[in-house]
């Protein structure tokens, strides 16, 4: 039982983005990433009747000049002009950027229009975020966290939780990036590797597994120091574990780093039963981390990710919108257009495989925990750390607040809703 | 006030690090889809990583510079004016409602649906259009009935035989369906992808052939006919026929010596047998033993293993399983090895995980009627629901005008009552509300009367073996139970469970009919009566 630091007062108010047109494309025959599934998620969403209860949006496709705002231009060009049938032309630009036929990242009909909605849904929501129109924003068509600046990565093409995050950055001082997919969240990381208004967390399988990067030793460059948390981890982790892990390390996090939003990236490629993945995540467990984050009640912006069982992904990310609703739904799968996707039991929740063995010792959780904690602990020291600055966030926060005059970093009160300051800034 | 150094950068710092090309390029390039081949935990230890990034890592190389990290915007203190004006660029499609209950949205869903044929998100489309107006939308369903997005069968099978052809590669499967986006197709093959054991096309014709195949041949088991029908067994059948001995291919179905079904018997001094059994007889001039030797404590070993009850294994089968080599993946389906003249149409690959065409097709029927239990709990449960949120089934009985009774006994109420003592045993209570116009005392009547003429001890005992199974037995006197009666009876009841009640019927009053004209008693009268009705029941 977690107990909420912060338990919300009422139910969220949830903005749901989603394009119809999104299931429709198609990496190609055998490769594992399948955006089917989000329809399948989206039918599971109408037929618990939970599309009813949110705000339901169709994104508006992402520009050029937005993609631009990490991407390089000559990537992004790139992008819009390969199609299957001119990729011949452009051998040498296709390894320059990872794309193509001999890379994770193929190019497939419809490719950059593909890019540019789930990009969309992602900026659409951190806007309405951003002027604090709705608590917390969903796009599981997002999440793609391992594209680059100038190439594409482990089937992403353009990293929609940077560009979300860039905008959130306009209006927030702190974002706070937590990662809970299998893979480690390289892109991001890299892209706020050196700054310290993001904070970027991930846990995930560590040693011999994509990406190669995350170990807990990286803890970012510069000014971002300290502002990278990696938690590396075996294969075979259960809900127990997982959870024992996850909440002390975020709530520390939460109290010494106070973001004035957070963005979730929730990969189901981290349950049990998944074609790439090794953990033994059941719902639950990938679950409790969604009920967590929206108790600390921040605002938040939930992302989708990987996920390789078509299935298990829908049941998963329908699950998790039921949380963010604090709607109880059925343990059967409700009759939908894609019922037999879900035999052959056709129950919502997964059971932990019993062959699969954890192979992250107590001792080693436990140690690493340590770690990491210790790590975290260094965002007390960090010069550079800013936290004079007042985050316009949540709607309560009226005009009572006390709010810096000058854009000069300054020694005043926080005045955040959710309790005194640990300690007051420093002043350069 | 917000430190902007990565926009500077460190540049000794990018020469270091910067993007160790190849490297760099492997640990990205690496499959993500075969879970990294190359191993990149690095050596060092937690102790000596003090100095974090600041250390050249042979393995992974920090990429740090401009050209990988991202431009941080400035922190733009937002007044309470542009709180408001935010720039929506996304489509607002719904929005909930306080004032609409679940049970508004739900009948008006329902409406639309059934009457409309919306799906539930056009539904809700429209009423947010009509913000939340529950009449308005309502009237304006009719104006926009959405266009069904349903495929002709030309292209049903134009897909499919394009899919079996290509695969999944859809701008190919493009080429054969112009009309269609690639859009159109994925979306259509995710529908058809699981659905497909079920309604394939190619299936349906293959079988619809090999059922007329099946009326042609005048011998077999009528089950195994059946069962190999699907896909074109003609090379099965066609083998089934030997040439040894005298192949009479009875209606006899079972071996004499192993009591094995059998499409083919063959005569011998000793009975009519089987092919094994045959050969064996042929060989050494004796039975084919079916016993194994004595045991230890005498007893002995049977070797006949049968299968479970309702199980029906055709000897020919097994054998053509045993002996028949896996084929090539291109079957051809039963069309082009039969169709009388005419073009043939190109052999089609049946594309299923068994490629043996028997256990196939067993494979085949299995998985359909697994598909149908499904569906049909998930619409009983969907019902349920629906009942339970109208409040209660009540509300659902069909009418039924109150009856006159009547002393007279139509037809359709034999039926009715027959059925019904298979299914409710002496229940009279019950029998005289179902069939309406009967009293108790009627329905007891009936029994009395018709007890011999519809063997309703057998419908009795049936339907005590099914609901106890302990209780004794009426002292009547015992019908001979033969044991194609029996079968046949149980196989009915197999049927009522498939919703075909009229098989159940037809099949009882046969059996009635059959053991009424062995019993000694029946006079001629009560037969000529009995095959009266049953000739007005199968009209």
């Amino acid at each position: 039982y977690t107990e909420p630091l912060y338990p919300p007062m009422s139910k969220s108010r949830v903005c749901y983005y989603y394009d119809a047109d999104i299931g429709s494309y198609y990496y190609g025959s055998g490769h594992p990433m399948k955006p089917h599934r989000l329809r399948l998620t989206h039918n599971l969403l109408l037929s618990y009747k939970l599309y009813r209860k949110m705000e339901v949006y169709k994104p508006h496709y992402a520009t050029d000049d937005e993609i631009s705002q990490f991407h390089y231009d000559e990537y992004v060009d790139f992008l819009k002009k390969v199609t299957p049938d001119n990729r011949k032309e452009y051998a040498q630009n296709l390894q320059k950027f990872n794309l193509g036929e001999f890379t994770d990242c193929p190019i497939f009909d419809g490719l950059y229009q593909f890019c540019q909605s789930y990009s969309g849904g992602s900026i659409d929501g951190a806007m309405k975020l951003n002027h604090g129109m709705t608590d917390i924003a969903v796009n599981w068509s997002g999440g793609l966290h391992h594209a680059k600046k100038s190439e594409a990565s482990g089937f992403c093409y353009v990293n929609d939780i940077v560009l979300s995050i860039l905008e959130l950055l306009k209006y927030h001082s702190r974002v706070l990036y937590i990662d809970i997919d299998i893979h480690h969240g390289d892109g991001v990381e890299e892209a706020f590797y050196t700054t310290d208004r993001v904070l970027t967390c991930s846990f995930h399988k560590f040693g011999d597994f994509f990406p190669g990067t995350g170990d807990h030793i990286d803890l970012g460059a510069k000014d971002g120091r300290y502002y990278s948390v990696n938690f590396p981890l075996e294969s075979g982790i259960d809900d127990g574990s997982f959870q024992r892990i996850f909440q002390p390390v975020i709530t520390r996090i939460i109290e010494l780093y106070r973001p004035g939003v957070i963005v979730l990236q929730c990969g189901a490629d981290s349950l049990t039963g998944d074609r790439l993945g090794c953990f033994n995540l059941t719902l639950k467990g990938h679950g409790e981390c969604v009920t967590f984050v929206k108790n600390l009640g921040i605002p938040l912006l939930v992302l989708g990710g990987g996920g390789y069982k078509k299935s298990n992904v829908a049941r998963c990310w329908a699950y998790e919108t039921s949380l963010l609703l604090d709607e109880k739904i059925d343990g059967n799968i409700p009759y939908n257009d894609f019922f037999e996707f879900y035999g052959p039991d056709f129950r919502l929740h997964l059971q932990p495989a019993q062959d699969v063995p954890n192979l992250n010792s107590k001792a080693y959780l436990d140690n690493m925990m340590q770690i990491v904690l210790q790590n975290v602990a260094m965002l007390e020291n960090a010069p550079s750390v800013q936290m004079q600055d007042v985050p316009r966030d949540t709607r309560i926060l009226d005009a009572e607040e006390d709010v810096t005059e000058g854009a000069e970093a300054k020694r005043l009160s926080d005045g955040e809703p959710f309790g005194p300051p640990e300690h007051e800034a420093e002043l350069f | 006030m917000v430190s902007a150094s990565n926009k500077t950068g460190n540049d000794n710092k990018e020469d270091k690090k910067g993007r160790g090309a190849s490297q760099t390029n492997s640990l990205s390039a690496t499959n993500g889809h075969l879970s990294a081949g190359t191993s990149v935990t690095t050596l060092l230890s937690a102790g000596a990583a003090d100095t974090g990034d600041e250390q050249e890592k042979e393995e992974v190389p920090k990429r740090v510079g401009k050209a990988y990290q991202a431009d941080i915007p400035d922190f733009q203190q937002s007044s309470d004016e542009q709180l408001e004006r935010c720039p929506e660029r996304a489509l607002l499609v719904w929005a909930p409602n306080s004032t609409l209950t679940e049970q508004q949205l739900e009948e008006y869903l329902w409406l639309a649906k059934d009457k409309y044929g919306y799906n539930a998100e056009q539904a809700l489309g429209m009423l947010f259009w009509h913000r939340h107006d529950l009449e308005r939308a309502t009237s304006d369903l009719a104006n926009f009935t959405p266009l069904p997005d349903e495929w002709t069968t030309e292209d049903k099978v134009l897909f499919e035989q394009a899919f079996m052809f290509h695969g999944k590669i859809f701008n190919r499967i493009r080429q054969m369906l112009p009309d269609k986006s690639i859009a159109q197709l994925v979306k259509y093959y995710y529908l058809w992808k699981k659905t497909r054991q079920k309604n394939s096309l190619l299936d349906k014709h293959c079988k619809k052939h090999a059922a007329q195949l099946a009326a042609l041949s005048a011998q077999g088991n009528g089950k195994t006919e059946s069962e190999l029908g699907s896909v074109g067994d003609d090379s099965e059948r066609g083998s089934g026929g030997l040439d040894g001995g005298d192949g009479t291919g009875k209606a006899d179905k079972l071996c004499n010596n192993c009591t094995v079904p059998t499409n083919f018997l063959h005569s011998t001094t000793k009975g009519m047998q089987c092919l094994t059994c045959y050969n064996h007889w042929k060989r050494t001039g004796s039975l084919r033993p079916t016993v194994g030797p004595l045991k230890r404590d005498r007893q002995l070993i049977k070797h006949k293993r049968h299968p479970p009850p309702g199980m029906y294994i055709n000897h020919e089968d097994l054998l053509a399983l045993a002996s028949h080599p896996i084929p090539p993946t291109n079957i051809t389906c039963g069309i082009s090895s039969s169709s009388g003249g005419g073009s043939q149409p190109p052999p089609i690959t049946a594309g299923s995980a068994s490629q043996h065409p028997v256990i196939r097709h067993v494979e085949n029927e299995v998985i359909a009627l697994k598909r149908q239990v499904q569906a049909n709990k998930a619409e009983l449960s969907y019902l349920r629901t629906r009942v339970a949120t109208s409040g209660g089934i009540n509300g659902h009985r069909p009418l039924v005008p109150a009856q006159r009774l009547n002393a007279k006994w139509s037809n359709d109420e034999l039926l009715l009552a027959v059925q019904g003592v298979r299914q409710y045993g002496r229940n009279f209570k019950a029998l005289a509300e179902i069939i309406g116009n009967k009293s108790e005392n009627h329905v007891r009547s009936f029994f009395a009367t018709y007890r011999k003429r519809y063997n309703l001890d057998q419908a009795l005992r049936e339907w005590e073996a099914e609901n106890s199974g302990s209780r004794a037995v009426d002292d009547d006197t015992e019908m001979e139970t033969e044991p194609s009666v029996s079968a046949s009876t149980s196989r009915s009841t197999a049927a009522t469970i498939s919703n075909s009640t009229a098989t159940t019927i037809t099949t009882t009053t046969t059996a009635a009919v059959a053991t009424a004209s062995t019993s000694s008693t029946t006079s001629l009268n009560t037969t000529t009566t009995t095959t009266a009705t049953v000739v007005a029941v199968q009209r």
